[in-house]
């Protein structure tokens, strides 16, 4: 399913639950959508980095089983954010059922 | 460890042409994010060879990625214009920093003023406008650099720089507002002059102003707080 637009959403909304890395903020997003948000990883990771330009995460290194792994979290204007993206999803979603149900 | 080459064939390909900074900002981070993908796989009973090539493909399609990390990361061009913006902004008169530079300016000047005098047309008015425009822009620029950049700090306040430096430009504009100056009826400074504004422009328009512009929208991303594109 084509997530263009919808992926940065779907990152802060994983990353409100706590601290979480790039492959297993992935896993996170498909395992919930079962399978229907299915999108190219590598895609993943321009829109972590963007994020965090923008200032709504933040990221720092850690050592794990040998592995380096970079863990995002999210920063205060980062839940402003989501609280504000997930708000207009909504409305949309709800004008979305609206007609396609044939409501007046 | 274990070198893959699908792995860094991708890794090679979605990175090219970022400044070094990004790379390894992006290379270790990915790297890391396939290496568990093919431990899991792994786990799951997949072969080797069959686990790296599928985790490579779940990254998707490498000209995609490497465009979205362009959007978002400074090109190697870019990383050498941040670095070499003055914290002070644009000098008031800019100056070629070495000999090269300057023979090169002044063969292009001459080229330039050549054309120029061929045309014949008469720029003396678009001159002034240009030397107007670049009086401004080195006013206000200590300001916008100090505050787009994290970087040493100036060690002047931006405001006595724009002082100092509306001074300077209060001189210069006297000299340059009177078309009867002394300067307009030497035929040589005036071509040079007239291929320098022209040289200005047309570089400014066609090349230097897309790359510029693209990357003056790369900063105005980055939070300023946060700093992110540091010197």
């Amino acid at each position: 399913m084509n997530l263009k637009g919808t992926l940065a959403l779907l990152v802060l909304q994983t990353l409100a639950e706590g601290p979480n890395h790039g492959y297993r903020i992935a896993q996170t997003i498909k395992k919930r959508s079962k399978g229907v948000l299915d999108f190219q990883e590598g895609a993943l990771y321009p829109c972590l980095h963007g994020l965090e330009k923008q200032g709504l995460l933040e990221s720092s290194e850690s050592i794990e089983q040998g592995r380096t792994r970079r863990y995002y979290h999210l920063t205060q204007n980062g839940r402003r954010e989501l609280a504000d993206q997930r708000q207009q999803w909504e409305k949309v979603f709800k004008a979305m059922k609206l007609v396609l149900e044939g409501g007046t | 460890m274990i070198r893959y080459q699908e792995l860094d064939n991708w890794l090679s390909q979605a990175t090219a042409g970022l400044c070094d900074e990004a790379k390894t900002r992006i290379a270790p981070e990915l790297e890391s994010h396939v290496r568990e993908a093919i431990a899991n796989l792994h786990e799951q009973g997949i072969d080797e060879a069959d686990a790296v090539r599928a985790a490579v493909t779940t990254l998707g399609d490498v000209k995609k990625a490497r465009r979205a990390f362009r959007r978002i990361h400074l090109t190697e061009w870019e990383a050498k214009t941040v670095q070499s913006v003055n914290p002070y902004g644009t000098p008031v008169l800019p100056l070629p920093s070495s000999f090269v530079s300057l023979c090169r300016l002044l063969i292009a000047l001459f080229l330039v003023g050549i054309i120029g005098a061929v045309i014949g047309a008469d720029l003396w008015l678009l001159m002034r406008g240009a030397v107007g425009a670049i009086v401004v822009a080195s006013w206000i620029s200590p300001l916008v650099a100090q505050r787009l950049l994290k970087r040493p700090r100036a060690k002047r306040s931006p405001a006595r720089i724009v002082l100092d430096r509306a001074i300077i430009s209060f001189v210069v504009s006297i000299i340059f507002a009177r078309p009867e100056s002394w300067w307009r009826y030497v035929d040589i400074w005036q071509i040079v002059f007239e291929g320098y504004i022209r040289l200005n422009f047309a570089t400014a328009f066609l090349f230097v102003g897309y790359r510029h512009l693209r990357l003056w929208r790369k900063m105005m991303l980055c939070d300023k707080s946060a700093g992110s594109y540091e010197r």
